[in-house]
């Protein structure tokens, strides 16, 4: 049994515009004691081809962590267009959410993203060159991706990150 | 969780109180808004 449960992720403000910054209200329950912070990171997958493009928006730590219920506010800002091939900002791609314990992922959560103009015409016509302050993020808030790994919430000093 | 555990809710039940702080190495960090128990903790002495 995993000593940190998440109980509940909110995906705030969505749909939203591309550059606005994204926040999730994450809720979890600790069932026992930690040494170490929750590290929880977000990803932006900036081509389904490419890992190279992949923009981590946030890296931030969650502590102390004691035993209860707590809840939480993930605010980043959003990916650099510059980094982003133009021909991958319209379109569906993936975020990723994750949270990791003395740096072993332990779950990870997948949202699909669709991004697209907020305007029919700019849809149907779409410029040669991106409009990048018309484009809408929409996340798949309702269809999410929970992956659970499971780690060693004790290892022992002389133990490394992943073993049992 | 699952899917649905994740998924369940999408509004702010109301403002969440925590603190943010830069560590001295630069790191940010959250202290989250404590909600109560765990659901299978035995707080009953």
């Amino acid at each position: 049994m995993s000593a940190v449960n998440i109980t509940n992720v909110a995906v705030l403000d969505n749909p939203t515009a591309f550059l606005n910054p994204f926040q999730f209200e994450i809720s979890y329950e600790c069932l026992v004691p930690l040494d170490d912070d929750l590290e929880w990171k977000l990803i932006y997958v900036g081509s389904a081809e490419d890992e190279n493009y992949d923009q981590q928006l946030e890296s931030v730590l969650v502590g102390p962590v004691n035993v209860g219920t707590y809840r939480f506010v993930l605010q980043a800002d959003p990916p650099d267009p510059s980094k982003i091939r133009e021909e991958d900002i319209i379109g569906v791609t993936v975020l990723l959410l994750t949270c990791s314990y003395m740096g072993q992922e332990f779950m990870r959560v997948g949202y699909y993203v669709n991004n697209d103009y907020d305007d029919e015409q700019l849809r149907e016509e779409p410029p040669a060159k991106v409009l990048i302050d018309r484009v809408q993020r929409n996340i798949l808030a309702d269809k999410p991706r929970v992956t659970k790994f499971p780690i060693n919430f004790h290892p022992e000093p002389s133990t490394g990150p992943g073993q049992q | 969780p699952t899917a649905d555990d994740v998924k369940k809710g999408n509004q702010l039940s109301s403002p969440v109180k925590q603190r943010e702080y830069r560590r001295p190495d630069g790191r940010k960090r959250i202290i989250p808004e404590a909600v109560g128990f765990a659901s299978n903790q035995d707080n009953i002495p």
